[in-house]
């Protein structure tokens, strides 16, 4: 043989096994928790730099899969942090005398704003009964009685001095039905005007005269009353004033001097107290008055009057918390990340006043840390752009879609945006890391740190036994059975499975603790005090046969001949490919029949599946690079006269990937050097131009898919699978597997080069070029004298051609 | 609880002032308890008419105090207007309580005409305003803060006289269905007549009212001490005194509530 030919694996290079005995524990009862999280050292040293960086636009993006303890170690980190810090400010909202629908923001110590929020509830309280009191008061009254006595007498008087001076003229004042008026008296009687003619003409003319004087003197008293009125109502508003600015006064006193380092509520209480000397009258309303439908709507609706005005919306209460919040939300809707202002139904109205506003996860977390979601966070409608604007102003404006986008103009609350300091952690997988990077300009601007989490490490003896407290520490979190050493090692194995890799252990925290779980389950099944590792085994079996119901089906189609899957016997042009199909978390291997067929041609390789959009991109690229192999190795220095066909057999979807590539080289060799393939065979692997094989994933469960199929009709002990030698390093296979090949009833070779393939499928040499030219009878030889014979017998169509166009019409074949 | 006296009609001199419907809910009330008729009366006042007949006089409205001329037939219809208004509210009072009525409308002066319409059993209601003099100016234009006649006490004048006792029955009737204080004002010229008036009432009336001594029985120290006491009704003997003008017009000008002559 020319190419160095493969021995088959033994069952240590098809199984890494995890040695229980370099455990020195018996069950993970003996040994600590585990305190971090296993080889994420890169990833915590950034997410560590983030939350210390307390500068604009440093918040974090965390990457990883899903399941593989991001969430975990962020929080672990963000409470070691929150721990050094001081608890952040309350934040309330108060209503703005000056403008109403802008509600004023009031930042306050810790604790301080439930005090303000109490203080003011209990200052209309107290109001309501003072000011009441002290209009009711003897005093009161007092002053009120000399002030209306004082223009009572004032206008009395001035009435009597034109009343005596009627007397005194002989003249009475009448009340007529739309005034007053002066006429003449007897006795205190009006003079008829029967009388008045009998008086004398002088003396009908003085009463004339003095009647004229009379009225121009009452009507210079009339004119003076709005005047006497207005002062009058003056000097009471005044009274009123004083009297509540006495009751109210050193109440707010009392405020302002506990406020007294808050410049905002000093401002706030000033007008407080504005407020309360200007609308005093529903301070004196009754408590058990209805409240007017106008004061309802207003949202007040308590009994007297609207008091809602002096109340305060503590939106943010930190009184409790001796650190900075860290807040994970879980539902980040545009409402629940920047807050709303809810409105309420009052008769068919809807109608909203600051005491609406509600907080969102961003002034929760003011002062401290948010956790989203970042696939939650952009599936929900206005949530990115509006965390984004909100980080990118540091401040939380509360709006609505409609507002922020203008579609709506209609009068709103517009709250005082509140001045924002947040870290924000956004979690998510690399893909959408790197597609925000590339097509949002500002996502680069807000989240400057990356904290990229592994999902693998090494496996080490060193890693083995972290991985030990692991198991440890979610069976105590879970309050699971304790695991044997046995089984924690067939744990870590399993981790290496589910990793793929021989050499490496999956990170991914929740895949170990789903099958801890289910291990303590049947544990538990078995009467046993531990978790050993056939519970492992007995977890592992069943969560594959929960899930392998179309494996078990596409398995018995075989079986039964509707899907052809030869393997015995030998087949010029026919290999047993090997794909994988994922469904979920399950994943498992099936053979697919591979054949090649060649004729005169001009050097194209046909792809079928390609031809009919079966065939994805990398599929046709690995078909493309073996046309170029046959074209470098056969036909360097003369046309590649070939038409070959490909074909994945009885596959009616996708065929996507280049791990087929290596089986579609053997198919199309086999068919050129027309020598047959050994069926009890499949071939998994990829090919570069040079006819080197190289690795493919999924080899784990593609060595077990076709074993399976073997299995089921009976190993003969020829039968195998051909893997790239890059892939030697993933082996993990199952036991079954394992057992089969320490057993010699199943194969597995590892190949570096086409030409070893060859020879294990065919069973004959690959044959070594020399001098460029092939040993005859060699494989390799018998492809090149096929290519040869092909390019003569195209040249000799060609000259044929030639000639017959120079005379007649001429037939070119229609492969070329 | 005393007897309440047997009467003729309830007489009531009525305008549409705030204290003609005072008057016009005692005087059915009135009329109610005793089953008597209720008579209203509405005067048009001969002062005004002639000050309407005379030929410089000008009225001073409140709103535009510039003098315009007096126009007869309007004043006249004014009057007709305040008429009806009067009698309507009577109609609707009588209804409530289910009363027999009866409403005239008399020209003339208030005294004379009410007084030619009572005969001697009859009650007397006094409801109307002042019209002559400062305090219809000083009652229209001076704001004064609201009280609560109607739950004033009820003062009576009680002068140890026959029909000073019917006065007294009524009064404390009055006081009874009104849940309301009887205050009486005993006219004594000594302390000596007062304790007599007092011992006297407060044997009529099976209890010690509150008792207030009047140096003499003119019509204005009556007046000025229902005032003081802040009446809600005024009951008193409606004798010769008050026939004459000037009596009357002191009832009619100094007291604020309404006012109940015993015939």
């Amino acid at each position: 043989m020319n190419a160095s030919a493969p021995v088959p694996l033994t069952p240590a290079q098809l199984y890494r096994r995890c040695d229980p005995a370099q455990f020195g524990f018996e069950t993970t009862a003996e040994i600590d928790d585990l305190g971090e999280i296993i080889g994420q050292v890169r990833a915590t040293h950034a997410a560590q730099f983030g939350i210390g960086m307390r500068r604009p636009g440093y918040n974090l993006y965390v990457m990883g899969p899903s399941g593989s303890g991001k969430r975990t170690l962020i929080r672990h980190l963000l409470e070691q942090r929150s721990g050094q810090e001081a608890s952040p400010h309350d934040w309330c909202y108060v209503h703005n005398f000056t403008h109403p629908h802008k509600p004023r923001a009031v930042r306050l110590p810790a604790g301080m704003g439930a005090r303000l929020r109490d203080d003011m509830q209990q200052l209309v309280e107290e109001l309501r009964a003072t000011i009441p009191a002290v209009f009711e008061g003897e005093e009161y009254r007092h002053r009120l009685s000399q002030i209306t006595d004082e223009f009572g007498e004032l206008q009395t008087r001035a009435f009597e001095q034109v009343g005596e001076e009627a007397v005194r003229r002989g003249i009475v004042l009448l009340r007529t039905p739309n005034g007053f008026s002066f006429a003449p008296a007897r006795d205190g009687e009006v003079m008829s005007p029967e009388e008045f003619a009998k008086l004398p003409p002088a003396e009908q003319r003085r009463i004339e005269r003095d009647t004229g004087e009379l009225q121009e003197m009452l009507e210079k008293v009339i004119h003076q009353v709005p005047g006497w009125r207005r002062e009058r109502s003056a000097r009471i508003r005044q009274l009123n004033e004083e009297v509540v600015l006495f009751a109210v006064g050193h109440l707010i006193d009392a405020l302002r001097q506990e406020y007294a380092e808050f410049p905002v509520l000093r401002t706030y209480l000033d007008e407080v107290q504005r407020n309360i000397i200007g609308n005093m009258d529903d301070f004196r309303r009754p408590r058990d008055e209805v409240p007017s439908p106008a004061a309802v709507l207003m949202g007040g609706g308590e009994g007297g009057g609207d008091f809602s005005r002096f109340r305060v919306n503590l939106l943010v209460d930190h009184g409790q918390r001796e650190a900075p919040p860290i807040i994970d939300e879980e539902h980040p809707t545009v409402h629940n990340l920047i807050g709303r202002v809810d409105y309420l139904s009052q008769f068919g109205a809807l109608v909203t006043n600051f005491l609406q506003i509600k907080p969102g996860a961003l002034h929760l977390a003011n002062g401290g840390y948010l956790l989203l979601d970042a696939v939650k966070l952009l599936a929900q409608p206005f949530s990115w752009e509006a965390l984004k604007r909100a980080l990118a102003t540091r401040k939380i404006r509360i709006e609505s879609p409609g507002q922020m986008y203008g579609l709506i103009s209609t009068g709103s609350l517009e709250p005082e945006p509140m001045p924002l300091e947040v870290k924000v952690v956004l979690l998510g997988d690399r893909l959408l890391y790197y597609l925000l990077a590339e097509y949002d300009a500002e996502f680069a601007e807000l989240f400057k740190v990356a904290a990229d989490f592994e999902d693998e490490v090494p496996r080490s003896a060193e890693n083995d036994l972290l991985y030990a407290r692991l198991v440890a520490t979610l069976a105590r979190r879970d309050k699971l059975r304790p695991f044997d050493r046995g089984a924690v090692a067939r744990l870590i194995e399993q981790c290496a499975r589910h990793a793929g890799d021989a050499e490496k252990l999956s990170t991914h925290v929740e895949s170990l603790a789903d099958l801890a779980r289910e291990a303590d389950y049947w544990a538990g099944r078995n009467g046993r005090a531990a978790v050993a590792a056939e519970d492992i085994e007995r977890a592992v079996e069943a969560r594959i046969h929960r899930a392998d119901r179309l494996r078990e089906r596409s398995q018995e189609a075989i079986l039964r001949g509707t899907l052809v899957i030869d393997s015995e016997g030998a087949q010029v042009g026919q290999v047993n490919g090997l794909s994988v199909f994922q469904l979920g978390q399950f994943a498992f291997g099936q053979p697919s029949r591979i054949t090649a067929t060649t004729r005169l041609g001009s050097g194209n390789v046909v792809d079928l599946q390609r031809e009919v959009r079966l065939g994805g991109p990398i599929h046709s690229k690995g078909v493309l690079i073996l046309s170029a192999f046959l074209a470098t190795r056969y036909a360097a220095e003369r046309p590649l006269s070939l038409a070959a066909s490909l074909v994945f057999e009885q596959t009616y979807g996708q065929v996507e990937g280049d791990s087929a590539s290596l089986a579609e080289l053997c198919a199309l060799l086999s068919s050129l050097a027309e020598v047959p393939i050994r069926q009890c065979f499949a071939v998994t692997g990829s090919v570069d131009q040079f006819g080197r094989v190289q690795a493919i994933g999924g080899v784990n469960e593609k060595i077990e898919g076709f074993f399976d199929i073997c299995n089921r009709r009976g190993l003969s002990g020829e039968q195998g699978v051909l893997i790239p030698a890059a892939n030697v390093d993933h082996l993990m296979l199952r036991r079954d597997v394992v057992a089969a090949a320490a057993a010699a009833r199943f194969l597995v070779h590892a190949v570096a080069t086409v030409d070893q393939a060859m020879e294990l499928l065919t069973g004959g040499v690959a044959g070594q070029a020399t001098a460029g030219r092939y040993p005859a009878g060699s494989i390799n030889g018998r492809v090149a004298a096929r290519l040869q014979r092909l390019a003569e017998l195209r040249h000799a169509y060609g000259r044929n051609d030639r000639d017959e166009a120079a005379g007649k019409d001429g037939n070119r074949d229609g492969n070329d | 609880m005393t007897e309440t006296t047997s009467c003729g009609r309830i007489v009531l001199a009525l305008d549409i002032s705030p204290r003609s419907y005072a008057a016009l809910e005692l005087a059915a009330a009135l009329a109610a308890e005793l089953d008597a008729e209720l008579t209203g009366l509405f005067v048009e006042d001969a002062d005004l008419l002639h000050v309407g007949g005379l030929p410089f006089t000008r009225e001073i409205g409140l709103f535009c105090p510039a003098p315009r001329p007096f126009d007869l037939r309007q004043l006249e219809l004014a009057l007709h207007r305040e008429a009806e208004q009067a009698r309507r509210l009577l109609i609707q009072a009588a209804a409530r309580a289910r009363l027999r009525w009866s409403f005239q409308v008399m020209r003339g002066r208030i005294a004379s005409a009410l007084f030619a319409l009572a005969a001697g059993p009859d009650l007397v209601v006094l409801g109307k305003r002042p019209r002559v003099g400062v305090r219809p100016l000083r009652d229209t234009l001076v704001q004064r803060p609201a009280r609560s006649a109607a739950r004033g006490p009820v003062v009576a004048v009680y002068d140890g006289t026959p029909s000073g006792q019917r006065t007294l029955q009524l009064a404390a009737h009055l006081a009874h269905t009104r849940e309301a204080e009887l205050c009486l004002l005993l006219p004594a010229a000594s302390d000596r007549a007062f304790v007599r008036l007092a011992t006297a009432a407060a044997a009529q009336l099976q209890g010690g009212p509150a008792c207030t001594r009047l140096p003499g029985d003119d019509i204005a120290g009556i007046a000025a001490a229902a005032r003081h006491l802040d009446a809600g009704v005024l009951v008193l003997n409606g004798d010769d005194r008050l026939r004459g003008g000037a009596g009357f017009a002191t009832l009619l000008n100094e007291v604020d509530c309404p006012v109940l002559l015993v015939g």
